[in-house]
């Protein structure tokens, strides 16, 4: 396919464009997020003693029970994790009079503002989808994916020339520019449509809420927000009968949702969640929703919660278009579908797509190298020092979150505040190391020293909770032994990273910013 | 013949002074001439990817609530679409009047069928 030179060269400056504005975000976004998915897992690593924790659906009665009968206002609203679906234990949450969300265990009744277990998963999910920015990180970020739409299309329009003929060339060698555009080519190309999906998911997570609000007055006639609630939930929106009426036990809940399932064609449906609306009431309803490997995102099961009537459901082959719609938005985001071979691709393309963006980074210096001197640029040495101190820096980062959640509660100290601490920390010595230092230097220090934080995970975790890798391995605890291996793993590839910048420092070409020559 | 050398060189340089003006001012020019474009596919461009999205939601056969979600996720790559195909303008000042006149006329549409109850 042949294109006109001017729309070659305009697309060419739009994606340079995009990739300077948007490529440090989604570098950090992607690397938090290829670590998100496995949150579960990490939600358990991070947390002491989870593994020796069996809890039942009688410890969940006896949670619902203590906060419907100490909290009034969870009787119009609550919410209620089943036991295993985020933590071990089961945990209901609800809204105080003042709006505050108040989250409740089996052990403390009187719930409490933060929520329980490890922060960890928490920190990096937000690293993920905010930068770690309070408030307007969500929205940035949302921006951040419509520019990467932008870069997606435009890097694809001015690759489309040559995309079939250099799809699988990967040519190494003296020309180094072509190098890194091969590799960079070849993994957008081959996950493109990965990154398609998480350019509109990523834009819609996250701002949501904000396009309701302009597109409800705009093309749907001031009705979207009264119509949201039937498009997105599943229990029908009950008035109180005030008659009071007792709540059928949650464990004949817990089975009815299977059973609804079941009957439905959905063999492994697991219940995860319920909401529980005007409890003890006779028009008292409750929402069980569950998780279906085998769908495209799960589903939910609305009860009548005195009788356990079945009122609606929406459930995989059995959902209405919004339902099936939403439910794919969420699965494909959160690659929460299928089994644990979907999780890692999804954690390998996470970490490719992040390649993406430090490829493009590298191109950028590269195609502005002066051959011919070694001084560079200024614009090609702040992007070196940028790109070395944004990106290595997250991973340093991350790392030492990863430590400091296990160090700190072992030492006596607030896991929390300390991680956070840890985490943004570091990142900011990392910066300033790098402003001080000649790029290439810099890199590789910043390098190592994300290859020996990482290798210290593991250490962490076997000295504060006694879990050496081969002790879960032996034990059968897969998730501890995960993270730990992949920790080690990471490491190891930092070290190689940081040898193979030692190399092109020396042996490389001597007029750039990555020469020895130039430091 | 070294004078003629001179005038040459001289020639060379003044004629190399004024390649480089010249192609700093296409570059400015080529910067803003980019930012008119991508505001026309940013601002009316929108307006445009809503109306689009708002028409096939009522224009489709049941209430428009059916199609409620799809229309909101199907936003987001409409709307990259247009930004995208503004920059097939020549300028900014085509893209504008362009993109604007097309989305006032499809907004317009829109409300008129609302209006009239002839979508639903």
């Amino acid at each position: 396919m042949k294109l006109k030179p001017a729309t070659l060269r305009t697309f060419t400056t739009l994606h340079s464009w995009m990739g300077l504005v948007a490529g440090f975000a989604l570098f950090v976004a992607f690397y938090a997020g290829a670590i998100t998915v496995f949150h579960h897992d990490l939600q358990q690593w991070a947390t002491p003693h989870s593994v020796a924790t069996a809890p039942t659906l009688d410890d969940a009665q006896r949670l619902l029970d203590g906060v419907l009968a100490q909290h009034p206002e969870a009787r119009e609203h609550v919410g209620m994790t089943f036991p295993g679906y985020e933590l071990a234990q089961p945990t209901a949450y609800w809204q105080d009079r003042h709006g505050t969300w108040l989250f409740a265990t089996p052990d403390n009744l009187a719930g409490s503002p933060t929520p329980p277990g490890a922060s960890l998963p928490e920190l990096i999910n937000q690293l993920h989808y905010t930068l770690g920015i309070p408030v307007a990180g969500t929205w940035l970020m949302g921006v951040v994916s419509l520019l990467y739409g932008i870069a997606l299309v435009s890097g694809f329009v001015i690759h489309l020339p040559r995309l079939v003929k250099d799809l699988f060339a990967l040519r190494p060698g003296r020309n180094l520019k072509r190098f890194w555009q091969d590799a960079h080519n070849v993994i957008g190309v081959l996950s493109l449509p990965f990154h398609i999906v998480f350019a509109v998911t990523g834009a819609l997570l996250c701002l949501m809420f904000v396009l309701m609000l302009a597109l409800n007055p705009l093309i749907y006639d001031g009705k979207l927000m009264t119509a949201s609630a039937a498009a997105m939930d599943t229990a029908p929106i009950m008035q109180k009968a005030d008659v009071t009426r007792p709540l059928s036990p949650l464990a004949s809940w817990h089975a009815r949702s299977i059973e609804v399932a079941h009957d439905q064609g959905i063999a492994d449906f697991v219940p995860g969640y319920l909401k529980l609306a005007h409890a003890s009431d006779a028009h008292a309803v409750v929402e069980i929703t569950g998780t279906a490997p085998r769908g495209l995102g799960g589903g939910a099961v609305a009860l009548d919660a005195t009788s356990g009537t079945v009122l609606a459901t929406q459930l995989p082959g059995a959902r209405d278009a919004n339902h099936a719609t939403l439910a794919a938005v969420y699965a494909l985001h959160f690659g929460d579908y299928g089994n644990v071979a979907v999780q890692w691709l999804y954690f390998l393309l996470g970490l490719g797509g992040a390649f993406l963006f430090y490829s493009g980074n590298l191109l950028w210096i590269e195609s502005r190298r002066k051959r011919r001197q070694p001084e560079q640029g200024r614009s090609s040495i702040i992007m070196a020092r940028a790109t070395v101190s944004i990106c290595i820096g997250v991973c340093v980062a991350v790392s030492a979150a990863f430590v400091a959640a296990q160090l700190l509660p072992w030492l006596g100290w607030n896991a929390g505040a300390g991680e956070r601490w840890a985490c943004f920390g570091s990142w900011a010595l990392c910066m300033l190391w790098a402003s001080r230092r000649a790029p290439l230097h810099a890199a590789q220090e910043l390098l190592w020293l994300a290859a020996l934080v990482t290798a210290l995970i593991p250490l962490a975790h076997g000295l504060a909770t006694g879990w050496w890798f081969w002790r879960s391995a032996a034990a059968g605890h897969g998730a501890l032994f995960a993270v730990d291996i992949g920790a080690l793993a990471l490491a190891i590839g930092f070290a190689a990273l940081a040898r193979a910048s030692a190399r092109r420092g020396r042996t490389g070409e001597a007029n750039s910013v990555w020469a020895v020559s130039h430091s | 013949m070294q004078l003629l050398q001179e005038r040459t060189l001289c020639a060379m340089f003044f004629d190399a002074c004024d390649e480089r003006h010249r192609a700093q001012g296409a570059l400015l020019q080529g910067g803003v001439l980019m930012w008119v474009r991508a505001s026309a596919g940013v601002l009316p461009g929108f307006f445009l990817a809503a109306a689009l999205v708002g028409l096939v939601c009522w224009l489709l056969p049941g209430p428009w609530e059916s199609t409620m979600v799809a229309g909101l996720v199907a936003i987001f790559p409409l709307w990259i679409g247009v930004i995208c195909a503004a920059f097939r303008f020549s300028s900014g000042r085509r893209a504008w009047p362009w993109l604007s006149g097309l989305a006032l006329l499809a907004l317009g549409l829109l409300w008129l069928l609302q209006a009239f109850g002839w979508v639903r």
